[in-house]
């Protein structure tokens, strides 16, 4: 590991001790909210100070956790789901407010309501549930999406007390857009395989991203590109093998540390937690007109970017949007294999691999579906099944 | 003469614990009736008329008015889970790739799909589209999409945001409500031709009626003792989930809820001994279902209430009918948040005079179980009743256990019991 990685890794456990600490403060609440997926427009949040926090694996503090979720929601609820309820039960993530994605999935539908009744959430809490369209390729689910984000938008406000203004929110899409930018440099860097970055590296690096204020995600995203100049080039290598790992919720890059021959030739992703949320933009360069010039024109580019242009999760009803997605990624990098990580009880991705493992087949392209939880605690199984995946494809791989 | 037989002599025949509904025969009528003229009509050129599949709450109403021919995969589910042939069914789908995690109603359809001769009925008709709507849970997204895959054929989903609070947002309600005019243009696009405003209003009109009736049907049984029990109920709802806006559906029900009626009239209970009342929350355990109400049915237990049937209650009130279609379809008891359930159940407690609630924790149905945990307290804290939770399966008969459920049940019941007295 370079010594430039391994000090923005240091960064990233740093920043997330000082959360932990920041957390405790009643006032610091207000700048913080909890976010369940990568489906939510970040950008108005940034824009009124109030920092996302998407909820992931690597925020638990480990071994903690309230064993009573198990009263509160059945085994067979998402695992995923489980783990960040055990935690908002326990009250270990140390978080107040929320923005609760009611509608993305059904373990998460109704899930403010199941930690509310639970007193997972305090009176002091403040909540909003955001109501995704399921839809991704009408210009209705961008009206939608609009109008809820402007909903969104007006909780926010009230919030952070902070009232939004254009600039603001230009500057906060600018940010987050120049986020994107350089994840998907830093992706290339996965691909050249200079020995700069492993997938891992790469993946961890990422979800840091997802909850550092984005003003040091940029500056610590911009340290890593620059060290990483004057390797090869991106693509220097794109005859060689590798594979594509693939999957919704998944975010525990520590499957990649346990597994050290799989870290070694993953050419890039198709998870909802990494690519397929930086592969997109939000497109402000529209009109200067001055009718256009307007915070509600630009929640509207915001809404048009994150319904038609973000690659739809398999929540969304725009199979054929993820199908291509996919493709196109096998055929960017040459890969001839496809490794689907899901989560146990992750109903969508579940039905959806099928269809995307029956596509690839008939595109000759070899995929293994590896079912496992947040904590890994089937590792000895996946790796065993990894490896024999590797061995049996070795030609290709 | 046998010992066996001498013995039988002196043995009291056993008496039923539940009166049988006499007009429980038209249902069965009505839905051969219905699944004949899905297998034939398509069949005949002359007629054209095309197959829908859609999902239990998908808008059945423009389907109807078009002359497209409704199927409901997830009532021909439940069929195979009450013929106890659903398993089979679901090891299909298992063997060709589909998780056993995922819906029992989904597995076993999906299993009917790959292997229709082995079916009842020989599966379903081939649809030519289908419609999917995810105000009963998300699921069906997928499984709609795994199907239009496997056929080729269109799929149309109608997307309905949840209700969270009291009312639902202007832009939800819009949102919903565009739709409409989407889906008009889809099924139109789907015969070739116009859907008559006429046919539209005339099977709106009997949409109402029939569900009027229904819900005329379902609140008789706040007379005590209740008329139906929940199997009656189970059992007489297929036409108001897959025949709504059909004239027989509104001839059937006018039928049952006569019965109904002369039941209250002359204080004839659905079962001989009432002495506890019950609700039942969730999906029925369908290869279960005599099993487990007429066992309750000898200890006099009935259910005069669930939640599952109320679910087709909705009104279409006056107004534009989209407007009222888009309302209507958008409050299902699924598509409503935990605090909307609680108020919900708190006031069938109230007003059916229930004693205690079951809920099936439903290992199929995460959209109706998630939470459930959750509410139960909740609700006997606001009723003083006392609830229970059963885990089973809708129609997986893998993911359930008879003498776990006894066990608990027994249990229950000695603690209401023992509140009465």
């Amino acid at each position: 590991m370079s010594e430039t990685i391994n000090n923005v890794l240091s960064q990233i456990d740093r920043y997330k001790d000082d959360l932990i600490a920041d957390l405790d403060s009643a006032d610091s609440q207000k700048h913080y909210v909890g976010l369940f997926n990568t489906d939510i427009p970040v950008e108005i949040a940034s824009a009124v100070d109030v920092h996302p926090i998407k909820l992931q694996t690597s925020l638990i503090p480990e071994g903690k956790g309230n064993s009573a979720v198990d009263t509160v929601v059945q085994p067979f609820n998402c695992s995923w789901s489980r783990l960040i309820l055990k935690n908002i039960l326990a009250g270990s993530l140390g978080i107040e407010n929320y923005i609760f994605s009611e509608n993305y999935c059904d373990s998460l539908q109704n899930l403010h309501d199941v930690c509310k009744l639970s007193k997972g959430l305090s009176d002091k809490s403040n909540s909003f549930r955001f109501l995704h369209p399921v839809k991704r390729d009408k210009s209705m689910a961008v009206k939608y999406y609009f109008h809820e984000s402007v909903r969104l938008k007006n909780w926010l406000e009230e919030l952070s007390g902070k009232k939004i203004t254009e600039q603001g929110l230009r500057e906060a899409i600018e940010l987050h857009n120049e986020r994107r930018r350089l994840l998907r440099e830093l992706s290339w860097e996965v691909v050249s395989r200079n020995n700069y970055l492993s997938f891992s590296e790469f993946f961890r690096i990422k979800l840091g991203t997802d909850f550092l204020p984005i003003n040091q995600s940029v500056n610590l995203l911009q340290s890593v590109v620059h060290a990483s100049k004057g390797n090869t080039n991106p693509f220097s290598d794109s005859s060689s093998r590798g594979v594509i790992i693939s999957g919704g919720m998944f975010d525990n890059p520590l499957l990649f540390d346990k597994i050290p021959d799989l870290n070694s030739i993953i050419k890039t992703d198709d998870l909802s937690s990494c690519s397929r949320s930086f592969n997109f933009d939000i497109n402000i360069r529209y009109s200067v007109d001055s009718h256009h010039r307007s915070t509600d024109a630009l929640i509207m580019q915001i809404a048009r970017s994150y319904i038609l242009d973000k690659v739809p999760d398999s929540v969304h009803f725009d199979f054929d949007r993820r199908k291509n997605y996919l493709f196109d990624q096998i055929r960017k990098f040459h890969v001839l294999a496809v490794i689907f990580i899901v989560y146990s009880f992750c109903d969508p991705e579940t039905f959806e691999i099928k269809s995307l493992t029956s596509f690839l087949n008939k595109k000759g392209i070899k995929s293994i579906v590896i079912d496992t939880d947040p904590e890994l605690s089937n590792i000895g199984q996946i790796t065993t099944r990894i490896e024999a995946f590797l061995e049996a494809n070795e030609g290709i791989v | 003469m046998t010992a066996s037989e001498r013995g039988n002599i002196n043995a009291s025949p056993k008496k039923r614990s539940y009166k049988k509904l006499k007009s429980s025969k038209y249902i069965k009528k009505s839905t051969v009736k219905y699944y004949r003229n899905s297998k034939i009509l398509p069949k005949i050129p002359f007629f054209g008329k095309k197959v829908a599949w859609l999902t239990s709450g998908a808008p059945v109403e423009p389907v109807i008015a078009a002359g497209i021919i409704p199927l409901y995969p997830e009532n021909y589910a439940a069929i195979l889970g009450a013929a106890k042939t659903s398993v089979s069914a679901c090891q299909v789908a298992e063997n060709a790739g589909y998780s056993s995690d995922l819906c029992s109603y989904a597995r076993c359809h999906l299993g009917t799909v790959l292997d229709p001769e082995n079916s009842i009925m020989g599966g379903l008709t081939r649809p030519d589209f289908i419609v999917s709507c995810n105000n009963i849970c998300g699921t069906v997204v997928k499984w709609w999409q795994a199907i239009s895959e496997y056929y080729n054929v269109p799929m149309y989903h109608f997307d309905t945001p949840p209700i969270t609070g009291d009312n639902q947002e202007k832009h939800v309600f819009e949102y919903v409500r565009e739709q409409f005019d989407d889906y008009i243009a889809f099924l139109e696009t789907q015969i070739g031709k116009k859907i008559s405003q006429n046919r539209m209003n005339k099977t709106l009109e009997l949409s109402s009626k029939a569900t009027q009736l229904w819900q005329d049907i379902l609140e008789s049984c706040k007379a005590i003792p209740s008329p139906l029990n929940c199997a009656d109920r189970f059992l007489a709802m297929p036409p108001i989930v897959s025949q709504r806006g059909l004239k027989t559906t509104v001839n059937v029900y006018k039928k049952i809820l006569a019965e109904v009626r002369s039941r209250v009239a002359s204080g004839t209970g659905a079962i001989y001994s009432e002495n506890t009342r019950l609700l039942w929350d969730n999906i029925a355990i369908w290869f279960y279902l005599y099993s487990l109400f007429n066992k309750l049915a000898e200890k006099g237990v009935v259910f005069p209430v669930d939640t599952y049937t109320h679910a087709w209650s909705g009104k279409i009130l006056g107004g534009d009918p989209y407007d009222a279609l888009s309302r209507m379809y958008s409050h299902v008891y699924l598509n409503q948040d935990l605090s909307y359930r609680i108020n919900l159940i708190s006031r069938f407690i109230k007003d059916y005079s229930i004693d205690g609630f079951l809920l099936h924790s439903n290992r199929s149905c995460k959209r109706y179980s998630m939470g459930m945990l959750a509410y139960k307290k909740a609700i006997s804290e606001k009723t003083g009743k006392p609830g229970l939770i059963i885990d089973g399966d809708m129609v997986d008969s893998r993911n359930f256990s008879e003498e776990q459920t006894w066990t608990r049940i027994e249990g229950f019941l000695e603690l209401i019991s023992s509140r009465k007295t």
